[in-house]
């Protein structure tokens, strides 16, 4: 990071290709059904911008990982406070090698997608980054900058909604 | 955490196991398992919206690369740490001669006043303390330099 503070593109790139994965996906589902391809690109290239021009901001002793999603959740939440309460918007990327594949993983996509759309704003964040980034309580809680306990209690609130939620289709 | 959530965590990410003998002992747990096994599948199959698309690097690059230019411009010449080590290392040959020779002035002193043995034990204690004193300053430079490099790197930006 300090490299890329001082200018150096290629110090740049290689922070780019090691978290564009994690960001992406984080980006991705915690925006959920609300947004389309194209808002979750823009916020995307938001964070890449921001933590281009704030690298002189961050501090060594911390996780650069925690700071990046800092970055991510707080363009996220900015999106949200811009959109209407709920418009849901099913273009969800569809990976796959053939139709049939490309046609069962949209299914899927849509069912994980219209569950975590069910969540509050809050609560998805804390089950994104628990759930499909395998993140600690305590980094979860620097990330939302919120206490541990907080962490907890929306992630048992968010597993126990999408547990009636599938309880009640089902 | 509860230990019940603990659990359910768990089954949600895959590990059925943990769960299925938590079950044994929780009612409430084994209530809830089909619901959870529905979820956990639903979270499971939907698929990996990753990596970025390649194309986004394109436009970030091309947003980012006047920002970088900017700093690279604006940055201070930051001399390395290996410099600032190396010019605090400089004035070393002249301070140990003279520690050296005022311990050794402080013995003869000390000598024509104590036994000789009780004025060598003093001065070596000093020299300990010296010692220990220029240990602690080098091993501080790296830090106060870093923390210098980072001040000027968040002045500049």
């Amino acid at each position: 990071m300090v490299a890329v503070a001082r200018g150096e593109h290629d110090a740049f790139r290689s922070l780019y290709d090691r978290h564009q994965g994690s960001v992406f996906r984080f980006i991705a589902r915690y925006l959920a059904r609300a947004a389309g391809n194209r808002d979750v690109d823009d916020v995307y290239q938001e964070t890449w911008v921001r933590v281009a021009r704030h690298a002189g901001r961050f501090d060594p002793s911390r996780r650069f990982t925690t700071w990046l999603f800092q970055i991510a959740v707080n363009l996220c939440r900015d999106w949200h406070r811009r959109q209407r309460p709920t418009e849901p918007v099913g273009d969800a990327r569809a990976p796959g090698d053939g139709p049939a594949a490309q046609e069962a993983a949209q299914d899927a996509a849509i069912d994980a997608d219209r569950l975590l759309a069910r969540l509050p704003e809050a609560q998805r964040a804390v089950l994104v980054l628990r759930y499909y980034h395998d993140l600690s309580e305590a980094e979860i809680a620097g990330i939302l900058d919120i206490p541990p306990g907080t962490v907890k209690s929306r992630a048992h609130a968010a597993v126990e909604r999408l547990r009636t939620l599938v309880e009640i289709q089902t | 955490m509860s230990d019940c959530d603990r659990h359910r965590l768990t089954l949600l990410m895959g590990d059925a196991r943990p769960f299925e003998r938590h079950v044994a002992g929780c009612a409430d747990c084994g209530r809830d398992l089909p619901s959870l096994r529905g979820l956990g599948h639903a979270l499971r199959a939907a698929p990996d919206p990753g990596p970025a698309p390649a194309l986004l690097w394109a436009a970030i690059e091309q947003r980012t690369a006047p920002i970088l230019d900017h700093h690279a411009e604006t940055s201070p010449r930051l001399p390395s740490l290996a410099a600032v080590v190396a010019a605090a290392l400089l004035p070393l040959p002249i301070l140990v001669p003279l520690n050296l020779l005022s311990l050794w002035g402080l013995h003869e002193l000390l000598s024509t006043l104590l036994p000789s043995a009780v004025s060598l034990a003093l001065v070596a204690g000093q020299a300990t303390f010296l010692t220990l004193l220029l240990g602690l300053t080098y091993a501080s430079v790296p830090l106060f330099a870093n923390r210098q490099r980072r001040a000027l790197l968040e002045e500049s930006t």
